[in-house]
């Protein structure tokens, strides 16, 4: 052989030649196959071009420019029967990837080698070696295709697959995506998952885990159809041999998969709790990435807290982030994630696997059934979930469909509370679900068309109430107190005091002078005197109910928690600030035993601190509190959830308080166009934001558009709530102040006497 | 130049308050790599030698403390940890200055899960510039040699560029740069040996 060779010893520009070389040159090969200290000086030449690539990223300095290259490094010429390399892909931890012709077909492939040859330990060629058996099996559109293995010429093992031209997942979306850690917009996302997840199901059916699914396994090509490459980890399902040898975290301590996408299973070191729902999990993580550009469980300061979070914390539900909301979907409100898709999410990434889907193909169907408006399978258990979701998908006008889901929303503590308790509390739970629907039955879209009105839709509720339940007091009750409730909300409060008057009565009658739903009556009524501004009245019956409750469920309740919070805010009201705060801050402190950090009650007693805070001028402390309440408001509510509002319009207060009025002007004219946007919303709440609107505009020296908003809100709080309340004179003085700034004594005489 | 004392014996010696060229080849070793994480975490130069100085100063206050266990994880996800924070810290300012000016505060800082992967590209840069200083250095590589190596390399001339310009034929500029090419690897891999990072 080696006479049929070039005789002498290339030098040195000839071996870089072969490198550089678009075409092979066979002699040269030859004189290696044959020359033992040849084939150690290309060893020793590739491995320095490889350096040298990292010599000159090193050389560049941040301010400097890039040194252009004038040798091909990634050229090679390793021989592979039958293939001609022709460039190097990837460069991973297994292996690495070329782009090659297979010579016999001329056909484009990648070609995957052992990255260390002959220094391989022996699992790691076992692992290669299964990884080949595993993915040649495999058929489907979103599973690269693996086409040939074999040995290399100097015994390394290799495969031959398809080549796909596209890019790892997160280059992908970092190349789609508006600006880098922006993630897809959900329309893209979903889509794209389900393709994986069908991908994923294929190789389940055919008991292939994969083990290591992450964004850098998956490539998408110009179609925007994944490819799932590496199934370096999957194993069959079953193989005893195989499991024992894999668990993830192994006795050497090498971390095999990528942590962030581990399930908490694989940390538990049981080998035999790793299954199809791992990579259901992965695929969950990928899910959370591509929505939110985030990790769910972001890697922390050291390994075994990363691993802690991943076993023990629950994740923050999902939510796109402030830059994302801003180039998000046009299909969708760009500033939150559907409830549906936050449930989808949450269900792939339970800690438990029984709590997951059970396979990619299960998930990948709640997905694609989202995308088609059905109700999910994550919410099944959810009847009213599923009510409300056959009922959009039927398109009733929106009218019908905003005060449908005003009474969900109001029954839906109720509602929650009572599926967990007896059998007498599953039947109230029957009885409201039919009363929901007779209730809506008996609204016609025709009659009314879009003059249905949410008071109308609570007088016929209360109709409803008076003839169906009869001889079911507590069920009567618990309606009245619900719609009361509403009523008041709505600031219909004589409706309200009557309905809560009722339910009052009703308790006491069945239930004497202490029980929790005495207790829940009083506080109840104590909220409708505070919205009146009878604040006596209000601290009396507020304080009633919070003794009953201290008495019979203990100080460390949550619902001693919302008495504490309801006789705040009627000091707040009285601008008592220093009796607010001491209650509030036990509120808060009790909440936070309970409850997580990221929940809407804690929000709520943030919120109610800091306006204690921001009364008492501690502006600082309090706008750091509204704005984590209005961040955890915007994560955990949807939109148009009156509390987000609350905060915003908080924050705007704060921030005037600040004297910010450029940035509190914005929020204020968010709220006032939200409440624009809600209709026959609550219309003291849009006197509220018109009223702050027009006193930042007054301050800015905007004294004709300020006008109309301080004399609509003035308007509005002497209509409903009486001259002599506090608010009302509040709004009347600032109108008297603008139009003495305005130099129109007449009319500030007018409202001023 | 730096030595080749291993990382765990300059943690060892940094730990006693009066050992001060155990810290100084620390710094030296870790203060550049710090700078480089911070600014491709965004930080500008200024705030990136900043944090790197802070994180420098919790590291050393954590470790004669006695809080570092190296059980429980390594230098590096120790220091990356504490980097991490110090930056995210400047970031978070940053942030809040850009609110009381009523400008968009948006977060810049990257994807977590790609810390470690930048860690160690910008550790391994580091190694390679230190190697390089060690190349120009040491006596017993050639100056011409080096030079060659330089205008082809890092310069971006090509080899009858070079071989013009050193009077020298093409095949010894090739040469030469697999000389320090091959020189600069045993540098590189006695540093790494140090660092532990293999």
């Amino acid at each position: 052989m080696a006479a049929q060779t070039s005789s002498h010893c290339p030098d040195w520009e000839q071996l870089e030649a072969v490198f550089s070389a678009d075409e092979p040159n066979p002699a040269l090969s030859k004189h290696l196959d044959a020359c033992l200290s040849c084939r150690e000086r290309f060893a020793e030449l590739r491995a320095n071009n490889q350096l040298l690539q990292d010599v000159r990223a090193a050389s560049r300095t941040w301010a400097g420019s890039p040194v252009e290259s004038d040798v091909d490094v990634c050229r090679t010429s390793v021989p592979i029967g039958g293939y001609e390399l022709v460039g190097e892909i990837h460069r991973g931890g297994q292996g690495v990837v070329y782009k090659a012709v297979h010579l016999a077909t001329r056909r484009t492939v990648a070609v995957k080698v052992l990255a260390e040859g002959r220094l391989a330990l022996p699992a790691r060629h076992q692992r290669f070696q299964r990884e080949i058996e595993v993915v040649a099996a495999l058929r489907h559109p979103s599973i690269v295709t693996v086409y040939d293995s074999g040995l290399t010429a100097d015994g390394r093992l290799f495969f031959a697959m398809e080549l796909v031209d596209g890019l790892p997942l997160h280059e992908y979306v970092g190349k789609t995506a508006p600006r880098p850690s922006v993630p897809l917009p959900i329309d893209d996302a979903l889509p794209l998952l389900c393709a994986i997840c069908d991908g994923v199901n294929h190789a389940h059916q055919r008991g292939v885990i994969h083990r290591d699914l992450k964004p850098s396994n998956i490539l998408v090509d110009v179609d925007q159809c994944p490819h799932i490459v590496d199934f370096g980890l999957a194993k069959a399902v079953g193989d005893e041999s195989v499991i024992r040898q894999q668990s993830l975290v192994t006795a050497a301590g090498q971390f095999m998969g990528t942590l962030a996408y581990a399930a908490p299973e694989q940390f538990r070191g049981d080998p035999n709790a790793v299954d199809v729902r791992t990579d259901v999990y992965a695929l969950g993580v990928i899910l959370y990435e591509l929505l939110t550009g985030r990790l769910p469980y972001p890697p922390s300061t050291t390994l075994s807290d990363t691993i802690r979070a991943i076993t023990d914390v629950d994740p923050p539900p999902p939510s796109l982030s402030p830059s994302a909301s801003s180039t998000g979907s046009a299909h969708r409100p760009p500033s939150g994630l559907n409830d549906d898709v936050v449930t989808i999410v949450l269900k792939a990434l339970a800690k438990d696997p029984q709590r997951r889907y059970q396979t990619a193909g299960a998930l990948a169907e709640d997905i694609r059934r989202y995308l088609r408006g059905d109700p999910i399978d994550a919410r099944r258990d959810n009847a009213w979930y599923v009510f409300r979701k056959t009922i959009r998908r039927h398109r009733l006008p929106a009218a019908i469909l905003s005060v449908f889901v005003v009474l969900l929303l109001a029954f839906g503590v109720g509602m929650s509370l009572m599926y967990r308790r007896t059998k007498l509390e599953a039947e109230k739970a029957r009885q409201i679900k039919v009363f929901l629907e007779d209730t809506l039955g008996s609204v016609e879209p025709t009659a009314h068309g879009a003059e249905v009105t949410v008071p109308q839709i609570l007088d016929e509720a209360v109709h409803w109430v008076e003839i169906a339940l009869r001889g079911q007091p507590e069920i009567e009750a618990s309606l009245r107190t619900t719609i009361g409730n509403s009523y008041r909300t709505l600031g219909l409060y004589d409706a309200a005091e009557s309905q809560l008057t009722l339910a009052f009565e009703i308790h006491r009658r069945l239930f004497g002078q202490e029980h929790p739903l005495v207790a829940q009556s009083l506080n109840a009524l104590g909220a409708l005197a505070r919205d009146r501004g009878d604040y006596d009245r209000a601290v009396d019956l507020i304080q009633r109910g919070l003794a009953m409750r201290r008495l019979l469920l203990g100080d460390q309740h949550f619902e001693v928690s919302v008495s504490l919070q309801n006789l705040a805010s009627v000091f707040v009201r009285k601008a008592d600030f220093a009796s607010a705060e001491g209650l509030l801050r036990e509120s808060l402190a009790v909440r936070l035993r309970l409850l997580t950090e990221r929940h809407a009650d804690i929000a709520m007693s943030q919120f109610q601190l800091a306006e204690v805070l921001r009364n008492g001028d501690h502006l600082i402390e309090a706008e750091e509190l509204h704005r984590s309440a209005y961040q955890t408001r915007r994560t955990l509510l949807h939109d148009k959830h009156p509390d987000v509002e609350r905060s915003l319009l908080a924050l705007a207060r704060t921030l005037m308080a600040r004297g910010l009025w450029d940035e509190a002007e914005a929020m204020l004219r968010e709220c006032v166009d939200r409440q624009r946007r809600t209709p026959r919303g609550d219309r003291s709440r849009l006197a509220e934001a018109r009223g702050e609107l027009g006193f930042c505009l007054a301050s800015l020296g905007c004294l004709e558009e300020a006008e109309p908003l301080l004399l609509e809100s003035y308007d509005h709080w002497r209509t409903t709530v009486g001259g002599e309340n506090a608010t009302t004179v509040e709004a009347r003085r600032r109108l008297v102040s603008l139009y003495e700034q305005w130099g129109r004594s007449d009319l500030a005489d007018r409202y001023g006497g | 130049m730096l030595t080749r004392t291993t990382t765990s014996f300059l943690l060892s010696a940094m730990a006693d308050h009066r050992n001060q060229d155990g810290w100084l080849e620390f710094d030296s070793r870790y203060r550049p790599i710090l700078v480089a994480f911070a600014r491709r975490l965004g930080l500008g130069e200024a705030d990136a030698a900043d944090a790197a100085q802070e994180a420098l100063t919790r590291f050393l206050t954590a470790l004669r403390e006695g809080k570092f266990n190296r059980d429980r994880g390594s230098v590096r996800s120790w220091i990356t940890g504490i980097a991490r924070n110090c930056i995210r810290e400047t970031h978070d300012r940053r942030a809040r200055r850009r609110e009381e000016r009523g400008l968009s505060a948006l977060n810049e800082l990257p994807a977590d899960e790609n810390l470690i992967q930048i860690w160690d590209e910008e550790c391994h840069r580091s190694l390679v510039q230190h190697a390089l200083l060690e190349l120009k250095e040491e006596t017993h590589t050639d100056p011409k040699t080096i030079r060659a190596f330089e205008l082809l390399a890092l310069q971006g001339r090509t080899p009858a560029e070079v071989s013009q310009l050193m009077g020298m034929t093409r095949n010894d500029v090739y040469l030469a740069k697999h000389r320090c090419l091959t020189r600069l690897r045993y540098i590189l891999d006695s540093l790494q040996e140090a660092y532990e990072m293999s």
